[in-house]
């Protein structure tokens, strides 16, 4: 009897059970069907996918595989769309920055101040070993046109801007190392702001004036066979007495002529694309013309293989601009020192723009002797016919 | 003295016309830089 009402409840709970079993499954079949009828083939004309509009975005339709896939293609400089004029913003970070920031910031920097540095021991070593060089026959007391107005305004507006420029610029590289510390920020920020600009608007009066100094001296500066003479003797430096002839600029103002305006030029077009940024790319294309010779220049210097970036370009100015920059101060310093401290009577030629007689017949024999020949043929008197 | 005093006002002279010249594209006043027109979108 007790079995028997066992089997009544268990036929009870049988029908309900297999009727929530064959619901189960009917569910679990029912997305299989709908994916069934999602396999369908489309139209032709049909839209399958929604794209933004831009360029494809990275991994497509479907996205990149994670957020670390993302930011590493980020990390890597991959450029992305901005829906404003500023194409560059679509840069989020360019590793090549963060090179040119360290080697700005380390290596350079070190080097060029110890360039600076070692010029000025040097000068210094210089005119403690040799002294004043003199003029060794005395001051003549007559004195002889060097130089007109014109041609030492030039050697100024050359020499002031190049001096407002060097202070200016050294304040971008050194200022917050060295001078930041002692006028403290409040004082750095206002007086870095009008270096900029003091720097940015006086290289046009630089240019002016080594544009100005090349048309007037290129005639005298070009390299011939006395200097080959004043080179072997070392420009009469050493030693007393011994002055090798040279025309009204000797082997070592051509050196510096063609230093300066080799350099300034240099400095100039560096320049004038860090005051007109991201429209030159002078890098790619000097590189491109040294690699048709045979200087691959990205390999001798370990550089990533041109073509460059527009922001590369800009790192890459910067960094040859400091250089050029130092080297043509070192070069003025030499300059400076010699026309003023170092040697007796140099300075006038600049200054009144007359030097000494004397002078100039144991530094620039050969240019005397062809002013005296030009000033007899002015006063004799012309032949009667 | 001549020459040197005329190269400071050839100087002065050059970096006022620069700076005359060059402040509307280098120095841009906020007002214009943040107007609708110069962040426009494409």
């Amino acid at each position: 009897m007790k079995h028997l009402t066992t089997r009544r409840a268990s036929a009870r709970y049988l029908l309900p059970g297999i009727a929530f079993a064959l619901f189960v499954l009917f569910g679990l079949l029912l997305p299989l069907e709908a994916n069934a009828q999602s396999s369908v083939r489309p139209p032709e004309n049909a839209t399958t996918a929604i794209a933004p509009p831009g360029p494809p975005l990275q991994g497509g339709v479907q996205g990149t595989q994670s957020d670390a896939d993302i930011w590493r293609d980020i990390r890597r400089g991959e450029t992305g769309y901005v829906p404003i004029p500023n194409k560059s913003a679509g840069l989020m970070i360019q590793s090549q920055g963060e090179d040119w920031r360290l080697y700005r910031n380390g290596p350079m920097n070190d080097y060029l101040g110890y360039a600076m540095l070692a010029t000025i021991v040097l000068l210094a070593l210089f005119f403690a070993i040799r002294g004043r060089i003199k003029v060794e026959h005395g001051m003549s007391g007559i004195r002889i046109k060097r130089f007109s107005t014109l041609e030492r305004m030039s050697h100024w507006l050359m020499a002031l801007s190049f001096i407002t420029l060097g202070i200016s610029g050294l304040n971008f590289t050194f200022g917050r190392s060295f001078l930041l510390p002692i006028i403290g920020k409040d004082l750095f920020g206002p007086l870095s702001g009008f270096l900029k600009a003091t720097h940015n608007y006086t290289a046009f009066a630089f240019m002016v004036g080594l544009a100005l100094a090349f048309v007037l001296w290129i005639v005298h500066n070009i390299p011939d066979r006395t200097d080959l003479n004043w080179l072997a003797k070392g420009g009469g430096l050493i030693g007393k007495s011994n002055h090798p002839p040279a025309k009204k600029f000797n082997a070592g103002q051509k050196l510096i002529f063609w230093g300066v305006m080799l350099l300034g030029l240099s400095v100039s077009v560096s320049g004038w694309a860090l005051l007109f940024p991201f429209e030159h790319h002078l890098f790619t294309g000097t590189f491109a013309l040294l690699g048709n010779i045979g200087i691959d220049v990205p390999a001798i210097l370990g550089l990533a293989e041109p073509p460059y970036s527009a922001i590369q370009e800009q790192q890459f100015n910067s960094a040859w601009h400091g250089i050029i920059a130092v080297v043509m101060i070192c070069l003025v310093l030499a300059h400076i020192y010699i026309g003023t401290i170092g040697m007796q009577g140099a300075y006038d030629a600049m200054g009144s723009g007359e030097v000494d007689l004397n002078w100039a017949r144991e530094h620039h024999s050969l240019w005397v002797e062809e002013v005296m020949a030009k000033k007899t043929e002015r006063t004799s008197p012309a032949p009667a016919e | 003295m001549k020459a040197f005093l005329l190269s400071i006002a050839v100087l002065l002279l050059i970096v006022a016309g620069a700076r005359f010249g060059l402040k509307p594209l280098w120095e841009t006043p906020s007002a214009v830089a943040y107007s609708t027109d110069n962040v426009r979108l494409d």
